[in-house]
């Protein structure tokens, strides 16, 4: 079948999902549609299945889709392999990005970004690279360092978005990318995701916290509670369940 | 005649037809050698060192020794890269003799050899004498029995000698190239005097055209570093997928001397190889380095003995081993601290990552200490690839085996990384790559 996407077609479409690990069901019937342009924010308890959203929509294989769909684009994504995804423009953020002993992050990036985007001439690779390490605060020795190995946290998260503006993905998801960092390297993340935005890319960004949606203004909140969305609204949402907590949305759901 | 008896009689006529111009003193060394292969017997495969891999296979049996001809045709390849490199010697060695050589002379001024062992004992017999076989006894006299019949029959090898106080800043090559389908045995002997400092490359493929010759290769090496010298020894092992290798390094380091050795195995059919370091006196230092990456049905034996003989020696030992297809290694690393080498630092590290499920890896570390007051540490693991990792990867638009080449050579690539020479360098990742694809693609269909 050949997806055709117009105006209408939302970027992502998600409906009635239902995802298992490991047999155990996790998502139980979710259902979110991004729009182009649009950051979503996607709040919820541990154990929520906030992570398992993020983690379905790039492919991994422990999770599996028992029902429901997943549309990108207008093309159904859960049949795609997680390459291909990424390479049409779906992008994670990890919350735990793993490290490659022996990959250098410059090799790293340059083969990613060739795979993603199509080979970028050094000339225009070097000064993009520049850039972005500029705007992230992160030295030119990182370039040479292995992948993650030996990063602190903050490190990690640097190194992430970095990866996400160099490969410029249609819908980034970022998973809890805010978790563990301090003020100065929050804004820095902020700083990252906001230049992203566009009214042709859709975030959505899985956090605990209100405190990084102060810094990326949400146009959508919404709440996971027990694998299914139970409250969605605007960014005052998310100030609310600050105040309140989650209980509250408990008491309404059952 | 039984395949002992013939054997018996190869090696024997091996060995006079390669002494007919010795000098006298190396025709007794060769007789005595062979004397005791006669009289010792093979050793038994209950011994910890030929557990996975029993001595028969790398018996000569009913082979017949191959006489070296003394013509090498084509130079190989890269006999011109190493000129480019600007090396601060190159030799080219066909069948294990070193047939051309080139010392720069400035190198050579200061009294720097590099020659073939045939000529040193010639010409060189106060300073060969006195160490070749001298580390037979090594580690115990592990794999002597093999250093018996490089001893009796080897028709080359290579002497090197850095007098006192030198420093090389460039690296002595040599480039060897193995061929046909008979026993080659050679011997090598490198002394790096007090106070000097070299790096030597040895790089080992077999002969164009003979990449299918299932040659059988016996190589003793004796290294000799002083007092306060570095020596750096770099192998590079590319042989074709029948060649039976069985290459025996033995090292004596002396007062705070350090060597350091990188050894990279991609190539051979049956590997057995042994890296044997004497700590022998205070100070002295070994960093020991090892890749092995094999495919198809490779079966690679590498055993590593540090021995701390002397207080406040170190050794820091890392292999790291990658098997797909059928492939299997193992790999045993022993560690001994003698009672009296207080304050001593051993380490030891074997990694192994499996490709394939009828790939085998086996990691057995021995440690034997025997002295208090002493740091000693290892770590061994056997493993898949991490299939987070390449999700990981996989995130970020690499194919499936894509990223499982980039994490393969990640894990290989702090060991690759000490390979100098760019041209060496760039055949060598050359070589990984095609292996992987081999390995990963192999892999990738059966899925």
């Amino acid at each position: 079948m050949l997806a055709r996407m117009t105006d209408a077609t939302p970027l992502l479409d998600i409906r009635d999902l239902h995802v298992a690990v490991d047999g155990k069901e996790i998502l139980k019937g979710l259902t979110l549609t991004v729009g182009a342009g649009e950051v979503h924010a996607l709040m919820g308890r541990n154990g929520s299945g906030k992570s398992t959203l993020s983690a379905t929509l790039m492919g991994h294989p422990r999770y599996k889709v028992t029902a429901g769909t997943i549309r990108y684009k207008g093309e159904d994504l859960t049949t795609i392999p997680v390459h291909e995804r990424a390479r049409k423009g779906v992008f994670l953020c990890f919350q735990y990005p793993l490290a490659l002993p022996g990959v250098q992050v410059s090799n790293f990036l340059r083969q990613s970004v060739k795979a993603v985007r199509g080979d970028v001439p050094t000339k225009e690779f070097r000064p993009l690279v520049k850039k972005h390490l500029e705007t992230l605060g992160i030295p030119q020795a990182f370039m040479t360092r292995y992948v993650n190995d030996g990063f602190s946290g903050g490190e990690k998260k640097r190194m992430e978005i970095l990866h996400m503006l160099l490969l410029e993905p249609s819908l980034a998801i970022l998973d809890e990318t805010d978790s563990g960092l301090d003020i100065d390297a929050l804004k820095v993340v902020a700083e990252g995701i906001n230049r992203l935005r566009s009214k042709d890319r859709g975030v959505l960004l899985v956090t605990h916290y209100q405190r990084i949606l102060d810094l990326v203004v949400p146009d959508h909140v919404h709440v996971l509670l027990s694998g299914r969305i139970v409250k969605s609204g605007g960014a005052d949402l998310a100030r609310e369940l600050e105040v309140k907590g989650y209980d509250w949305l408990e008491q309404e759901a059952a | 005649m039984t395949d002992t008896l013939v054997e018996a009689a190869h090696i024997a006529s091996a060995t006079h037809r390669a002494d007919a111009t010795d000098p006298d003193w190396v025709r007794k060394f060769r007789a005595a050698a062979l004397e005791r292969w006669n009289a010792e017997p093979l050793p038994d495969r209950v011994e910890h060192l030929w557990r996975y891999t029993g001595p028969e296979r790398i018996l000569p049996g009913a082979r017949e020794f191959t006489s070296p001809d003394g013509r090498f045709g084509d130079l190989p390849s890269d006999f011109a890269d190493a000129m480019f490199e600007k090396a601060a010697a190159y030799a080219v060695c066909r069948d294990g003799v070193l047939l051309r050589c080139a010392v720069d002379s400035m190198v050579a001024d200061l009294g720097v050899v590099v020659e073939d062992l045939h000529s040193a004992a010639m010409t060189k017999r106060k300073l060969l004498e006195p160490h070749l076989g001298a580390l037979r006894g090594a580690c115990d006299g592990i794999g002597a029995k093999f250093d018996h019949l490089t001893a009796a029959a080897f028709t080359g090898g290579a002497f090197v000698h850095i007098p006192r106080g030198v420093t090389l800043e460039r690296p002595i090559r040599i480039s060897s190239r193995i061929g046909g389908s008979g026993v080659l045995a050679a011997r090598s002997v490198f002394i790096v005097e007090p106070g000097a400092q070299a790096t030597i490359v040895v790089d080992l493929a077999s002969a164009e055209g003979s990449e299918d010759a299932a040659t059988m290769f016996h190589e003793t090496t004796e290294v000799f570093v002083g007092a306060s010298a570095r020596l750096r020894i770099v192998f590079v092992q590319t042989l074709g997928p029948k060649v039976i290798h069985a290459p025996a390094v033995r090292a004596r380091v002396a007062h705070d001397g350090l060597l350091e050795s990188v050894s990279v195995a991609l190539g051979g059919g049956t590997v057995k190889a042994l890296l044997a370091s004497e700590l022998a006196e205070t100070g002295a230092k070994a960093n020991v380095l090892g890749i092995v990456f094999g495919d198809g049905r490779r079966h690679f034996d590498h055993h590593t003995f540090q021995d701390h003989l002397a207080p406040s020696t170190t050794s820091n030992l890392d292999y790291r081993t990658v098997v797909g297809g059928r492939a299997r290694s193992a790999y045993t690393g022993r560690l001994r601290i003698r009672p009296g080498a207080l304050k001593s630092e051993a380490r030891q590290r074997n990694h192994n990552l499996v490709l394939s499920d009828d790939a085998r890896a086996d990691t057995i570390p021995e440690l034997e200490i025997l002295a208090d007051d002493v740091s000693c540490s290892h770590a061994a693991a056997v493993a898949p690839i991490d299939e987070e990792q390449v999700f990981f990867c996989e995130s970020r638009g690499f194919s499936p085996d894509e990223a499982r080449s980039a994490i393969v050579l990640g894990f290989l690539e702090p060991t690759v990384a000490q390979i100098p020479g760019d041209l060496l360098l760039a055949r060598v990742r050359a070589a990984l790559e095609k292996r992987l694809a081999a390995v990963v693609g192999a892999q990738g269909s059966a899925r």
